[in-house]
């Protein structure tokens, strides 16, 4: 009853982040510049991409901001719920994750082929047995199809091919998350192999492209 | 009342051919079968090509007589304009940034009354195949998602009829050739291989406007706009309805009051001999500059930021962006507009970017899938561009849509990023 009534007095004090709800037409380039909502969630998510957890998280708190327009609350969403899949003893079991499961679930509804949902999804499945095998099933069919948003996407479907036995597989998606990724510790894995030992899966660090003859 | 109007406009081009002298150089108007105008004048024909004219968006870029308002934030060109003169609700500080990245899209020629002096089946042409006929405006008419039969019905709907009944004399070439240099013709307008005075892509007013004063014959000097809408006159013989050419030069007005061409006030033998000029007078096609070898990819690291701020952000962004940052809306190339259906793609973040756009199928595919030659699509699409102001429109879209191709420097850096695994 206590929490019921804490969750509604947090719920109502809630700040609204509003913008204006009319249809624009290339209103992004001006919307990043000039609107509070999209500038704040624009900031969440570049602070999660560089791996500040919390802070992307006061961003998108959910008791403390709630966005007035839907296609805003969802990116807040989805970078709440990532950033509880993402933290270093996430666990599958945890009312963060699972209520970050519940809330991309809910947002595929409408959108069900969206890459980024599916990827962050997917890093919220791998966390589990039990729904490891459905987050893979998504990685790879986002892999084949050369959508994966990022390099975390690939850090997860590496994860996931090592532990059923498929290194080489591994490490070709390590070596494409170092690719991709900025920070390239994402790309190193702690990992526990089907026999049980811990080995460090990491793939030599890129080497540095070539210059190409010029065409003709 | 809109059906009205296009009376009383067929009304006053019947009337202005028949009031005319009938001089040697005159073929009688061939009178407009009774089908013909039955077909133009038919409600449900022209509902159905307004429908069009609606469904791909002219009145987005262009004033359009009796179609339905556009928002002024899907109007490209009158938001564009509303930040330039500050008009548009914003900070100052934000206006004054928008305002000094907008190149293009500042001001486009209005359609309103194009009937009374374009041909119906050049219209359709240039709908169907756009050629650059401004060479000042950055921008030209985009290549939409028409069939040859909705070119048909919109082309019809803007010209119901068409006064293609005049013949010009090579004798008054001469005579035209001088007055167009003593009304300055050139300051404005380019004529083939002879670019407007000014310069392509130059349009200071003050320079055009010197270039008048010293004639003291025109009534007005010209505006940047007037500048910047200014066609190749190269054209003319093959966009005008001759018959309308004489009156237009005499009394641009007379034919579309908003016109920004100024009125030299010629009498009919002037405006006639230049007319001839114009019409009949050897011209050479511009020549385009040449595009040299692909750039190779480069040796340094090329990461999103550098990618996204001298190519996503500054060219593709206003109609590849996310419309859950729009309030609904993320251009025509990712919601979807000027016919096109909506792709999906969104060109305003790394992981909208790789998460590519929706085919036919429904399902999301990368731009980064590479075709049978090995170019990456979103390489190929620039490079179509650059095939498609050379005349070349193939079944593929070349991008940025109706702008002018991306730089060598651009797609290398692109290239390069790929060809690096896309890092971020």
């Amino acid at each position: 009853m206590l929490c019921r009534i804490l969750l509604s007095i947090s719920l109502a004090s809630a700040t609204m982040v509003s913008a204006s709800a009319d249809s624009r037409a290339c209103g992004n380039a001006m919307y990043v510049d000039g609107d509070d909502a999209v500038k704040q969630v624009a900031e969440a998510e570049r602070l999660l991409a560089l791996g500040k957890l919390q802070r992307a998280e006061e961003k998108v708190e959910p008791h403390t901001y709630r966005f007035e327009d839907a296609g805003i609350q969802k990116r807040a969403n989805i970078v709440w719920a990532t950033v509880a899949f993402r933290r270093e003893r996430a666990k599958a079991d945890s009312w963060p994750v699972k209520g970050g499961l519940r809330q991309l679930e809910a947002e595929l509804e409408g959108d069900a082929d969206n890459p980024v949902l599916l990827a962050r999804i997917s890093e919220g499945y791998a966390l589990a047995p039990d729904t490891a095998a459905r987050a893979r099933a998504t990685l790879e069919d986002l892999a084949a199809r050369d959508v994966m948003p990022d390099a975390y996407g690939y850090r997860t479907l590496a994860r996931l091919r090592f532990h059923d036995g498929d290194q080489d597989a591994a490490l070709a998606a390590l070596t494409l998350c170092k690719n991709m990724s900025k920070r390239k510790k994402v790309c190193t894995l702690n990992l526990k192999s089907p026999s049980g030992t811990t080995e460090t899966a990491q793939t030599k660090a890129p080497s540095q492209p070539r210059a190409t003859r010029q065409r003709h | 009342m809109r059906f009205a109007s296009w009376y009383v406009a067929g009304a006053l081009v019947i009337l202005g051919a028949c009031s005319k002298p009938v001089d040697d150089q005159t073929v009688a108007p061939a009178p407009a079968s009774a089908d013909t105008l039955a077909e133009n004048q038919h409600s449900e024909s022209r509902a159905q090509a307004l429908a069009l004219v609606e469904h791909f968006e002219c009145a987005r870029c262009h004033e359009v007589s009796g179609a339905a308002e556009v928002a002024t934030d899907k109007h490209c060109v009158r938001c564009h304009r509303q930040v330039q003169d500050g008009s548009y609700a914003a900070e100052p500080a934000l206006l004054a940034k928008w305002s000094a990245n907008i190149h293009s899209l500042q001001i486009a020629p209005s359609l309103a009354a194009m009937g009374r002096k374009l041909r119906r089946d050049w219209v359709r042409d240039q709908l169907l195949q756009p050629r650059d006929i401004r060479p000042a405006l950055q921008a030209n008419m985009p290549r939409l998602p028409l069939s040859a039969s909705e070119a048909e019905s919109i082309s019809a709907y803007f010209v119901p009829q068409e006064r293609d009944n005049r013949r010009f004399s090579e004798d008054s070439i001469g005579r035209g050739a001088e007055l167009f240099a003593r009304y300055r013709c050139g300051v404005c307008h380019a004529f083939g291989d002879k670019p407007a005075l000014p310069g392509p892509g130059y349009t200071s007013p003050e320079v055009a406007a010197t270039g008048l004063a010293t004639t003291g014959l025109a009534t007005t000097a010209p505006t940047r706009d007037a500048l910047l809408l200014a066609p190749d006159l190269m054209h003319t013989r093959h966009r005008f309805q001759s018959g309308a050419l004489v009156d237009w030069l005499m009394d641009p007005q007379s034919l579309q009051p908003d016109t920004l061409m100024p009125n030299f006030h010629l009498k009919e033998n002037e405006a006639a001999s230049l007319a001839a000029y114009i019409w009949l007078a050897p011209v050479r096609e511009p020549s385009l500059p040449t595009l040299g070898d692909r750039l190779p990819v480069l040796d340094r690291v090329v990461a999103w930021d550098e990618v996204f701020t001298k190519v996503f952000k500054k060219v593709c962004w206003h109609c590849h962006s996310s419309k859950e940052f729009a309030m609904g809306d993320g251009g025509p190339g990712n919601t979807g507009g000027f016919g096109f259906a909506a792709r999906g793609l969104d060109l305003s973040s790394y992981e909208a970017a790789l998460s590519g756009s929706i085919g036919d199928d429904g399902r999301r595919h990368s731009v980064f899938a590479k075709d049978q030659e090995g170019v990456p699509l979103l390489i190929r699409s620039m490079l179509v561009r650059e095939e498609e102001v050379r005349g070349h429109q193939g079944p593929m879209r070349g991008m940025p849509l109706g702008f002018p191709p991306m730089s060598r420097e651009q797609i290398q850096l692109v290239e390069s990023w790929l060809a690096q695994g896309r890092p971020r």
